[in-house]
């Protein structure tokens, strides 16, 4: 007798009541591993994905001409300098090199920019003249304050490959950026099978989103270090997802330092992290157990600092502050304001619409929009699979509420206080990977989405939880399948629709 | 409690029910349809739009290539990595419009998967109207 995939929950519910729950936390474990050993379904189809998305990003990475990239050339540049001079460059002292002047439409801010002009081309401008404003340098490095590990992973791949031009080296750096896309779709995979490591449809639709998501795709074809940060987030979200699952034992807490270290190493909106990790221990091991998670917070504390130190050392010593935003502020000193107050950009509609647009279109400095019918069309699936989550929240409460003690938790619809957690977990990720990009526009007009990009493997968690919530068992083949299929064609019409025609079919000279 | 887990669990994809065989076949139908009939509307400078097929687009990305390497390579990169995707997109589809076939492995007194009991309980607990369930 053929039974349909769900029939594995009532088994999980033998698993775990909230007493076992506290006492045996390898059950789910070994269930989780036995799931993956066998090339079940979910397996196999993410080797799948994993196969279409290394070729659509080799697409991707082809599809946009060179440099044109968010700050690509300021990257490529800081590449080069660890390459060839073995140190980083710094704020308001290292300029680009007068070659990338013909790229000063994607650069921030190299004015008055003529690219087409041969006497500029050849003798750029080094100043420019903002009138009242006075006169500031152009052309500077400036994204020196960011954090090296992205350059020194690349540096050696520049170093080899010096003898060919920039734009070719460029779209080889591009293409190494796929790996790091690999890596956040199978921890996708892997934390999502942490909580809920029977759930056949969260195991396929939650990396396919990842994957399918034309932002961080676009980051992964690119050169710059968002992705190694998305990368970075995306690791230590996992650790904490099995830290939750198995109670932070010592070598899980050893990882998690290493990863955020890592992490900070990459991007420093990898920061965010903090309070998410120190929130994850205490809720899993107790507040009143307060040596235990001292003494977990302590472990990831010390060796993320450890690794980390070095870095903000010298950002301290080169600019007196640890985050350099100081000398960003004078380099920007002539077009840079707030983009307003904390709780007005809380609140602004225009804020937040402004942000969904970053989140689905824009590339780079924000350069290609999309249609509001394509935002609606994309934005209505995910207010419903928030609805869901919503749904799915109050009924695991009161399900859990009573029946409390009374039966087995540890399934989707009765949640085990481990998952509660997990998904708590994955809640406050979000809310202040968001709350960060809020805060940072109180200083910076340029804020924009994909400071909380690294917060995209708990995004796609929560909404298909959601969307699994109002997913009757009899349909879920025909919903997974149709969320696959939304998801290439939505990047099949921003890409055939948008993308390739504002590069490749726009006669530009007719644009007045 | 122990006595009632499963050693082991595996999820074996059973043969492609009919209902199946219909989701895969509107997917990938609704699939090709858009890529190889479907068109666009695309800006084309000066205030101007055109409607294009959408696999004119994608052949008038490949005429504009990046002048990098040895353009018959990247021509050919360019068309396979095209056709993995669209391949690799209808094989993932193949699988997720299954309903997969659970076999446990099972220890002691593991519950009986096959039973009429276990089917109506999995199909009731899911979805919202499951979800207003407890399992007991």
């Amino acid at each position: 007798v053929s039974v349909t995939e769900t029939i594995v929950q009532p088994d999980l519910a033998e698993l775990e009541t909230e007493k076992d729950a506290r006492s045996e936390p390898s059950v789910l474990l070994r269930l989780q591993e036995s799931v993956g050993r066998r090339g079940d379904l979910a397996t196999r189809v993410l080797v799948l994905l994993l196969v279409v998305y290394i070729a659509k990003q080799v697409v991707t990475a082809l599809i946009f001409p060179p440099f044109t990239g968010h700050d690509e050339v300021a990257h490529f540049n800081y590449i080069q300098t660890v390459a060839t001079e073995q140190r980083v460059p710094v704020l308001l002292e290292d300029q680009l090199p007068d070659y990338f002047y013909r790229y000063c439409r994607y650069i921030l801010d190299w004015s008055p920019c003529e690219p087409d002009n041969p006497r500029w081309l050849e003798q750029p401008f080094r100043f420019a003249d903002w009138g009242a404003s006075g006169v500031y340098p152009a052309g500077m490095q400036y994204v020196a304050n960011h954090p090296p590990l992205y350059y020194m992973i690349m540096a050696p791949f520049f170093a080899a490959s010096d003898y060919l031009s920039p734009e070719t080296q460029q779209y080889i750096l591009r293409l190494l950026a796929i790996p790091f896309g690999v890596l956040i779709v199978a921890l996708a995979f892997l934390s999502v099978r942490t909580i809920f490591p029977a759930e056949t449809f969260l195991a396929i639709t939650v990396p396919a989103f990842v994957a399918f998501q034309p932002q961080i795709s676009y980051e992964a074809a690119m050169v710059n270090n968002d992705i190694l940060g998305i990368a970075g987030l995306s690791l230590v979200l996992y650790l904490l997802l099995r830290g939750i699952r198995d109670r932070f034992p010592l070598r899980v807490s050893a990882l998690l330092g290493v990863s955020l270290g890592l992490a900070l190493l990459a991007k420093s909106t990898s920061v965010t992290a903090i309070p998410v990790i120190a929130l994850a221990i205490i809720a899993t091991v107790g507040i009143r157990n307060w040596r235990a998670w001292i003494a977990s917070g302590s472990i990831v504390a010390a060796i993320a600092g450890v690794i980390v130190a070095p870095w903000y050392v010298f950002l301290y010593r080169t600019y007196g502050n640890i985050d350099g935003f100081d000398q960003i502020m004078q380099l920007q000193e002539p077009w840079n304001q707030p983009s307003g107050g904390f709780l007005d950009l809380l609140f602004n509609r225009g804020f937040i619409w402004w942000r969904w647009r970053e989140t689905w279109g824009e590339f780079g400095w924000r350069r290609i929009p999309l249609d509001s019918a394509l935002l609606w069309a994309i934005a209505i699936p995910c207010i419903v699979a928030l609805v869901g989550l919503m749904i799915y929240a109050i009924s695991a409460w009161r399900l859990r509420r009573d029946a409390a003690g009374q039966h087995r938790l540890g399934t989707f619809a009765s949640p085990s206080r481990m998952q509660v957690i997990a998904l708590l977990v994955l809640l406050v990720t979000c809310v202040i990977a968001y709350l960060a990009i809020i805060e940072f526009g109180t200083r910076f007009v340029l804020t924009q989405a994909r400071y909380y990009f690294p917060a995209i493997n708990a995004v796609a968690i929560l909404l298909m939880v959601g969307l699994r919530a109002l997913t009757p068992a009899r349909l879920i083949p025909a919903v997974q399948s149709g969320v696959i299929v939304g998801l290439f064609l939505m990047n099949v019409v921003i890409y055939s629709k948008y993308v390739i025609p504002y590069w490749h079919l726009t006669d530009w000279s007719a644009v007045p | 409690m122990n006595g009632r887990i499963p050693e082991s669990i595996s999820f074996e994809a059973s043969e492609q029910s009919i209902s199946g065989w219909i989701v895969w076949l509107v997917s990938i139908g609704t699939i090709l349809v858009v890529v190889f009939g479907g068109s666009v509307r695309g800006f084309l400078g000066g205030g101007q739009t055109d409607r294009r097929p959408i696999r004119d687009v994608w052949r008038a990305m490949h005429d504009d290539l990046p002048e990098v390497g040895a353009s018959l390579f990247l021509s050919f990169a360019y068309w396979l990595a095209l056709a993995v995707v669209l391949a690799g997109v209808i094989a993932i589809l193949w699988f997720t419009s299954q309903s997969p076939r659970v076999e446990a492995i099972a220890t002691n007194d593991a519950p009986d998967l096959d039973s009429d009991a276990a089917n109506d309980r999995s199909t009731s607990e899911f979805g919202i109207e499951g979800l207003r369930q407890p399992t007991t």
